[in-house]
């Protein structure tokens, strides 16, 4: 995997996002907004596409089934319109970073011809070696024809470092266009909604739609091959869970993910109970700050400390039950006696654990965070939706700390979150964090909060915010969040004065002195 | 040390007028101010029976006009961060109250808006809290036409406090200065509670200070005077300190006309540009040469002044 990172998703007539609306991910990015907003939407474009990569039929654009489950394109399109003959469909947009190792692209263009490939291409490619980050965009258009879903259009931007646009037209005079120039002998091929060109007819080396061949296999080759990584690989947890079994069956393979409901968490712990993962513990409550080092523990282990950093006494372990299975506990309890918060914080941790791009890797230890950040062959793309629940409020303020200290180590999480505890704790954070820290700057830099509003016409639209160094929300404070309390706080406050009018307070007369004002020639 | 709150600043801040964000803002200031006041200092905001509750029925009337979240917020933390010192131990109150000057009170405390008796609200407040034997002070909102008197030339203008203390001699042997604080170097330099916070100060290290009148602290001694046109501070040596000819108040430094005739020889020409305290130009230490403009470079020697 190339060093891929998502850096923004857009939707258009995609659910109750009907224009255009583009949001820009951070390593921590956190979604507020009113029930039944379109918090949700925003996750669910990733799952769909996510689980359109699962699909084995590559043929299939968009898969409507699965968490993202629809009855046919037109139920995700804004205003679910009526069937008819073609329907304009969502689009989707996704901007990412990623690596181009200039060996490898030449490799696979075989040696092309390097001057010409400059002159109709970019010109950077001309003299480039060695591996370059590069900035691009895939937009995903979609229709509905005939009841059938398909990609109308798919749009590639190479954004940086130099700007060029290839539009593929799968579909009704199939076309391939080089930054507005037709190249007829280019043949696109699409696997679910990831492209690839093709050369046909065997023009020269010195042809310019050779050039634009193999302008694609530089420019978006691998970069499509990091997408494809970074869907494929999102985790996501949802906000329910499944009550567990006081006896878990043993997996028999270990497995890949801990599951929507988070249903894998037991098995995944029992298997990789001893396996390494790598992970900062959660910043300090008392003088948090960038952690130095990321420790490597066997995954229990970094589980207890984990736990123990939010505030959760009880340690957990994993208890084998000879030839019928095994038994997580916490302390003597088994997991379907212990609170239902602790049943939904286990695969929360578990996850943040797993999501470790070297996990199950290395030795145990502790290594500088430059260090692992270095070594780490990507980051892994989390969605979370509600973390908070069913937790005790200390611990859902906790959680920021364990969420930040994820989002530090090469984790890039989304949170759904309507915890006002949480929100605030990552506010107090940066308030107290000293000015000009390496904490303030990186909590600055790398959080960004959405505020997710929807219309009387049910159409959401998002608002994206910094935090402050004063521990606000810049631009544009999330309506109706984070007031409740506060709020509620000074209605108390008033409500008890309006009882305590006539409090009795003794009332001293005030004998006035109406002369000059004693103005001492001593100087105060 | 014992902060007491001016009720002004709870008052609604001209919620009618066409810009109530820029008075949320200024709110927000000012609660700022007395916040970072209190806590470095470690003030106690005691919430005395005596005016902390009449007080609030005032700021439930600001508190519910407020548009801005950070408005509400700074509103809810001023009233928390008093809460903390409700168990603040004091004297009771005597009765009669005796000892309190009235020119002050009548100043800050009638009028402009608040209802009748909260002068003698805050004597009652006041009074109790210099019995307990710790130095008191009064957090003050700077409202014109009050406290506050503005000057202006063009674009140089002059913010002259006119209240900057209240007296008060409950039984005790002298009469107590409380000083009406509007920012928090008044702590530290008391004169500027009544001059200018941003004027440099000997204590600043200051190459040109701003040297004090002789009995700054008296209503009699003139501190504004009119030099070259424009609304000055007039300092020990006689000379003006005018904030330069530049919308907003931008400029981070004074305009010091050179009044004495020695210095103006030693220095080399009649008017200087100073640094301001609290200047946010990189380099710049309160009270040096802040810039020499193009037509003076090489007249000026940069020797400085004492107090």
């Amino acid at each position: 995997m190339k060093k891929g990172k998502l850096v923004a998703i857009s939707v258009e007539r995609f659910k109750s996002y009907s224009a255009p609306t583009r949001v820009e991910l951070a390593p921590l990015t956190i979604v507020l907004g009113r029930n039944n907003s379109g918090k949700s939407t925003l996750i669910q474009a990733l799952l769909l596409l996510k689980q359109t990569l699962a699909e084995v039929r590559p043929e299939v654009p968009l898969r409507l089934d699965g968490l993202v489950d629809a009855l046919s394109l037109r139920e995700l399109t804004s205003g679910w319109p009526p069937a008819n003959g073609k329907i304009v469909g969502p689009s989707i947009e996704l901007e990412w970073e990623s690596e181009i190792d200039i060996e490898e692209a030449v490799a696979e263009a075989r040696n092309p011809d390097r001057t010409n490939l400059a002159k109709h291409t970019v010109k950077w490619l001309g003299a480039a070696t060695g591996v370059h980050t590069v900035r691009t965009r895939l937009r995903i258009d979609t229709e509905e024809v005939t009841g059938s879903a398909r990609i109308s259009q798919l749009t590639l931007d190479a954004i940086s470092p130099e700007p060029v646009t290839v539009v593929i037209r799968p579909h009704e005079e199939p076309s391939v266009t080089w930054a507005g120039q037709s190249a007829p002998k280019l043949v696109a091929e699409v696997e679910h909604f990831i492209p690839y060109v093709n050369i046909t007819g065997g023009p020269g080396p010195r042809d310019k739609q050779r050039a634009y061949r193999n302008g694609f296999l530089f420019l978006f080759a691998q970069p499509l091959h990091a997408l494809k990584s970074i869907l494929s690989g999102l985790q996501y947890l949802g906000s329910t869970r499944q009550p567990p079994p006081s006896l878990f069956k043993i997996a028999t393979t270990a497995p890949n993910e801990i599951g929507v409901s988070g249903e894998l968490a037991a098995q995944l712990l029992h298997r990789r109970q001893k396996d390494l993962v790598h992970f900062a513990r959660p910043l300090q409550v008392a003088a948090p700050s960038v952690p130095a080092e990321v420790q490597a523990a066997p995954l229990v282990e970094a589980v207890n400390e984990t736990l123990a950093a939010l505030g959760i006494s009880a340690p957990l372990k994993v208890e084998e039950i000879q030839d019928v299975g095994f038994r997580v506990l916490f302390g003597s309890a088994s997991l379907s006696h212990v609170g239902r918060g602790l049943g939904y914080l286990l695969p929360l941790i578990e996850l943040g654990l797993i999501a470790d791009p070297l996990h199950f890797d290395g030795q145990a230890g502790s290594m500088p965070l430059a260090t692992y950040a270095a070594r780490c062959p990507g980051y892994t793309h989390i969605a979370l939706e509600e973390p908070e629940a069913h937790l005790h409020p200390k611990v859902a303020s906790h959680l920021a700390h364990w969420l930040v200290s994820l989002a530090m180590t090469n984790r890039r999480l989304i949170v759904e979150t309507h915890s006002d505890h949480l929100v605030r704790r990552l506010r107090g954070l940066v308030a107290r964090a000293g000015q000009g820290s390496e904490l303030e700057r990186w909590l600055l830099d790398n959080v960004v909060v959405l505020g997710v509003e929807q219309d009387a016409a049910g159409l959401s639209t998002v608002t994206s915010s910094h935090l402050t160094a004063e521990g606000g929300v810049g631009e544009v404070w999330p309506a109706d969040f984070m007031d409740e309390a506060t709020d509620e706080e000074s209605a108390i406050y008033y409500a008890k004065l309006d009882k305590t009018k006539d409090s009795g307070v003794a009332t001293s007369i005030v004998e006035w002195n109406e002369g000059d004002e004693p103005e001492a020639d001593k100087a105060p | 040390m014992i902060g007491l709150l001016d009720p002004m600043m709870l008052t609604a801040r001209a919620a009618d007028l066409a810009k109530p964000e820029k008075h949320e803002r200024e709110l927000e200031q000012d609660i700022r101010i007395v916040l970072e006041t209190c806590r470095k200092r470690n003030i106690a905001l005691v919430p005395l029976n005596e005016y902390w509750e009449d007080l609030w029925r005032i700021g439930v009337v600001l508190e519910r006009s407020l548009s801005r979240r950070e408005a509400k917020s700074a509103l809810q933390e001023l009233r928390k961060y008093a809460e903390r010192w409700r168990d603040y131990s004091l004297p009771p109150l005597p009765s009669p109250v005796v000892g309190v000057w009235q020119g002050g009170f009548a100043q800050m405390f009638t009028g402009h808006g608040l209802a009748k008796g909260w002068d003698e609200r805050m004597a009652r407040a006041i009074v109790r809290a210099v019995l307990s034997s710790n130095e008191v002070v009064v957090f003050c909102r700077r409202v014109s036409n009050r406290n506050l008197r503005i000057h202006g030339a063009g674009s140089s203008t002059l913010h002259e406090n006119t209240r900057w203390t209240l007296y008060v001699q409950p039984s005790v042997p002298m009469p107590c200065r409380v000083l009406c604080v509007h920012h928090p170097r008044n702590l530290d330099e008391q004169w500027t509670a009544r001059f200018d916070w941003r004027l440099p100060a000997a204590s600043d290290g200051a190459r040109y200070p701003f040297c004090l009148p002789d009995q700054w602290w008296k209503g009699s001694t003139v501190a504004v005077r009119t030099i070259a046109s424009k609304p000055a501070w007039a300092d020990a040596h006689g000379n003006g300190w005018t904030r330069p000819n530049i919308p907003n108040g931008a400029g981070h430094h004074w305009d010091v006309f050179i009044q004495d005739a020695r210095a103006r020889e030693r220095i080399g020409v009649d008017q200087i540009n100073v640094a301001e305290f609290g200047s946010s130009d990189r380099g710049k230490r309160a009270g040096d040469i802040h810039h020499i403009p193009t037509d003076k470079e090489g007249l000026v020697n940069d020797v400085g002044w004492a107090c």
